[in-house]
């Protein structure tokens, strides 16, 4: 019954969108499979996701949905693809917030933010603040006051927001932090659990199970929302701290598509949102469920590219 | 009890079982053929695995992850090509057996020895994973540096008859791998603004280039001149078998090859190459007939293929045992444990009991079914390898492409797999050892990382490298290895000396020359 209103639905917003248009071209649209593009290796957070989306959004078009992963370059080499792909609609792929916003400030890529037609945002990716449990620091402010007073506090982090993440608080505080980079987010847990660095910056669902365990102290959650699983860890903003740094996983089509193309896959990834089977997922992989529009995921990239060039020239790692 | 009696039932549920048996048998044909790897086996099961349980899920993944590491060696044994990178340690000896008529031989000489590596780490892992994992939190950067170079010294026995070629080929490996991003600052490195290079250069693409498309080339070139066309096939019961003297001396080897790869298994991050690597030259190291060693060895078969085996079990000790993958493939497990709701570490066995339980049940039954399904399948393979040159040739390099952009769906793969042919037939041609510049290259992110994140932590001080325990048993470790070795070649190179001056005098004396 529920699938019958929802695809009753569904053809309702498709209709109106070929209404509006009135092209014959887009009627029909999609007459073939769709090539769904991950910029992340199969079986991470972002392949698994993108697959769940494609499969609710399969239902949604009615045509299937072929998923491939063109991983590589920080992320970079999947939106380089669909930027170069032929704009007839049959290519979208994953244009996460990475590789977006941030890469671009440290390497050369092919493409700009308006080399695409945005779809939309599906997941929002939270940033968990942990330390070891026997720590000495207890909380946020303990770190700044231990900085403040000389220690040379050493932070673990993956990837480069996670680390614009924890110098926000930094320079918000008047302290500074010494990154260690690791290559992956579960080097960062270990790092934490062997106590090699002093605080970690990381993905929740690498903090959550070593919380349970008692092994590792959440301290803060550095979006601007609370972790989950961890629904007492107060965000740096509840701390009074007044920073906090997002980062979004959405797809897009190369710019130049037919607009009535776009609008329709548009429909079909806000239809395929709402199915439980994706929101679900999305909870396992420890992403938050987050839906943007095209153009407001469009506006996300924009103003995350500015401030983030800001950021990471303050963290000394943007190109030349 | 209880647990275990239902997890024994669910393995053995008929639907369970197909998914098990079906990820064993894929795994080894993915993995014997020359140019498709364990995984890349994996990642093609992933989307086919979203819908089943987690039990068959998992074990049909890690059913493909056994399976591949010994089907690797099968090319390597009858092609010359080996299938996988972990089975690149294979090559020589496996080799050699089969052009004596003795492929059988050694394909099930793998096989025993896989089958044997894969149930002791399986062991290890059902009896200790909770606790052995802690030892994983021992290493840190400084650890890891000092663990890069013990392993970069077995470049020493790796390097066949010129050391000097076998370091040189190692430095060339190491600074091959510093193309990409830089470690430490995230910025691109050797890149020439090609944004492929970016990511560095893939173990897979070049290894299908270095190892099979170069020795196809070399191949090639002899079926001109000689028209040596097929294996032969020995028709002596005893070149198609184990026999009790081949046993005995597989014994130790294995042995051997079993601890090793187990520990580098516990460890994450090191992988089932180094694996193999090192259980070769344990093998070597210990042998009393150090000569046959790239020569049709039943013991560096043995040593190389337990080595690279066990690790598949022991990398599931630090995922179960803290939730830290061991590898690439470990990693690929992890998005298959959340993707069903369940977080690998320590609090898994508290979660879901049942699943753990389930996979012990079903890792061991795999072993067997690894043991029969390569076992029947061993005929099969030989018969393969025979088809006419004309044929078999083109086919292994058509394979080799597809492997190589089928990696992660790139031209420039296979633009590098063409690179390296060249570049495999330059080293082949001049003698340049090709598994030291292999060795290089795997150990060159492992050490810079560490050495760099370990002078980062210690903000600057090279003291810090001496600072630990555990570390310096490390180092003396890696000593201890590089004196051995050198002492190992001298000893070896007066022995040939003492045999070639004999040889003179008595050709000398025969030629009635005084």
């Amino acid at each position: 019954m529920n699938i019958k209103l929802k695809k009753i639905a569904l053809s309702a917003a498709i209709g109106l969108a070929a209404l509006t248009s009135g092209m014959a071209q887009a009627e029909t649209f999609p007459e073939k499979e769709v090539t769904v593009v991950v910029n992340y290796g199969a079986g991470g957070g972002t392949d698994l996701s993108t697959r769940s989306l494609a499969e609710a959004m399969e239902e949604a078009l009615g045509k299937p949905l072929k998923v491939v992963n063109r991983s590589g370059g920080s992320g970079t080499v999947g939106p380089t693809f669909v930027a170069f792909a032929d704009n007839d609609g049959y290519t979208i792929g994953v244009t996460s917030f990475s590789p977006m916003a941030v890469t671009p400030h440290m390497q050369d890529v092919p493409y700009k933010v308006d080399s695409f037609r945005y779809l939309g945002g599906f997941a929002r990716y939270l940033t968990g603040i942990a330390v070891p449990a026997d720590s000495p620091y207890k909380t946020t402010q303990d770190l700044i006051d231990a900085a403040k007073s000389g220690a040379n506090i050493k932070y673990g982090a993956a990837s480069s927001i996670e680390s614009v993440a924890i110098t926000r608080l930094a320079t918000a505080a008047g302290v500074e932090f010494k990154w260690i980079r690791y290559k992956s987010g579960q080097e960062v847990s270990t790092a934490a659990l062997s106590k090699e660095v002093d605080v970690i910056v990381g993905d929740p669902k690498e903090i959550a199970p070593f919380v349970k365990t008692g092994e590792m102290r959440a301290i803060a959650s550095a979006s601007n929302v609370r972790l989950p699983g961890l629904p007492d860890v107060l965000t740096l903003k509840e701390q009074g701290f007044d920073v906090a740094t997002e980062s979004y996983a959405g797809i897009a089509a190369p710019a130049g598509i037919d607009e009535d193309k776009a609008a329709i896959l548009e429909a079909a990834m806000k239809e395929a949102f709402k199915a439980q089977s994706f929101q679900d997922t999305l909870t396992k992989l420890g992403l938050e469920p987050a839906y943007f529009s095209g153009a407001e995921y469009q506006k996300l990239i924009e103003d995350g590219f500015a401030d983030m060039g800001a950021d990471l020239a303050a963290l000394g790692i943007t190109k030349k | 009890m209880d647990i275990v009696l239902n997890a024994v039932q669910t393995v053995f549920a008929l639907e369970n079982l197909i998914f098990l048996v079906g990820g064993v048998a894929s795994g080894v044909i993915l993995g014997a053929i020359p140019g498709l790897s364990a995984t890349m086996g994996i990642a093609l099961i992933i989307p086919f695995t979203l819908t089943l349980g987690p039990v068959p899920a998992l074990l049909m993944m890690m059913g493909a992850y056994k399976g591949g590491i010994y089907g690797g060696s099968v090319a390597a044994i009858l092609v010359k090509a080996p299938g996988t990178s972990a089975a690149a340690a294979t090559v020589a000896d496996g080799y050699s057996l089969a052009k004596k008529g003795k492929g059988i031989k050694a394909l099930k000489v793998s096989l025993v020895a896989s089958v044997i590596g894969d149930t002791f780490s399986d062991i290890v892992l059902i009896l200790s994973a909770a606790q052995l994992a802690r030892v994983a939190l021992e290493f840190g950067a400084v650890e890891y540096t000092a663990v890069a170079i013990v392993a970069l010294t077995i470049v020493g026995s790796a390097s066949g008859k010129s050391l000097i070629k076998g370091i040189f080929a190692a430095a060339a490996g190491l600074s091959v791998a510093l193309i990409g991003l830089d470690p430490t600052s995230g910025l691109p490195r050797l890149s020439f603004s090609v944004i492929e290079f970016y990511g560095g250069l893939h173990l897979l693409p070049m290894l299908i280039g270095l190892l099979i498309m170069s020795e196809l080339i070399i191949q090639m070139e002899q079926v001109k001149s000689v028209s040596v066309a097929h294996l032969p096939n020995s028709t002596e019961r005893d070149d198609n078998r184990i026999t009790k003297s081949d046993a005995k001396l597989m014994a130790r080897p294995i042995f051997g090859g079993s601890i090793i790869g187990t520990i580098i298994g516990i460890i994450p991050g090191l992988g089932p190459t180094l694996g193999a690597f090192l259980g070769y030259d344990s093998a070597y190291r210990f042998s009393k007939k150090p000569e046959l060693f790239g020569k049709g060895s039943v013991e560096g078969i043995a040593g190389a293929e337990s080595g690279n085996n066990a690790v598949s079990g022991a990398n599931l000790i630090p995922l179960m045992g803290l939730g830290i993958p061991g590898d690439i493939e470990a990693a690929i497990l992890v998005g298959a444990f959340l993707i069903h709701g369940l977080t690998p570490g320590p609090l898994i066995f508290q979660e879901a009991p049942d699943v753990v339980y389930g996979i012990y049940v079903g890792l061991l039954f795999a072993n067997v079914a690894l043991l029969m399904i390569g076992w029947t399948l061993i005929p099969v393979f030989v018969k393969a390898a025979k088809i006419r040159v004309g044929l078999l040739f083109p086919a292994v390099f058509v394979l080799s492409l597809v492997g190589a952009y089928s990696f992660q769906q790139s031209v420039f793969d296979v633009g590098i797999a063409l690179v390296f042919a060249a570049v495999g037939y330059l080293m082949a041609k001049l003698h340049v050892p090709k598994t030291s510049f292999l060795i290089g290259f795997i150990l060159a992110t492992l050490l810079e990382d560490n050495f760099r994140r370990s002078l980062q932590l210690s903000d600057g001080a090279y003291s810090t490298f001496f600072s630990s325990s555990l570390g310096n048993v490390l180092w003396v470790l890696a000593l201890v290895s590089v004196i051995s070795a050198i002492l190992q070649r001298k000893s070896r190179r007066d022995k040939k000396e003492a045999m070639m001056s004999n040889r003179e005098i008595e050709t000398i004396a025969s030629n009635g020359k005084v």
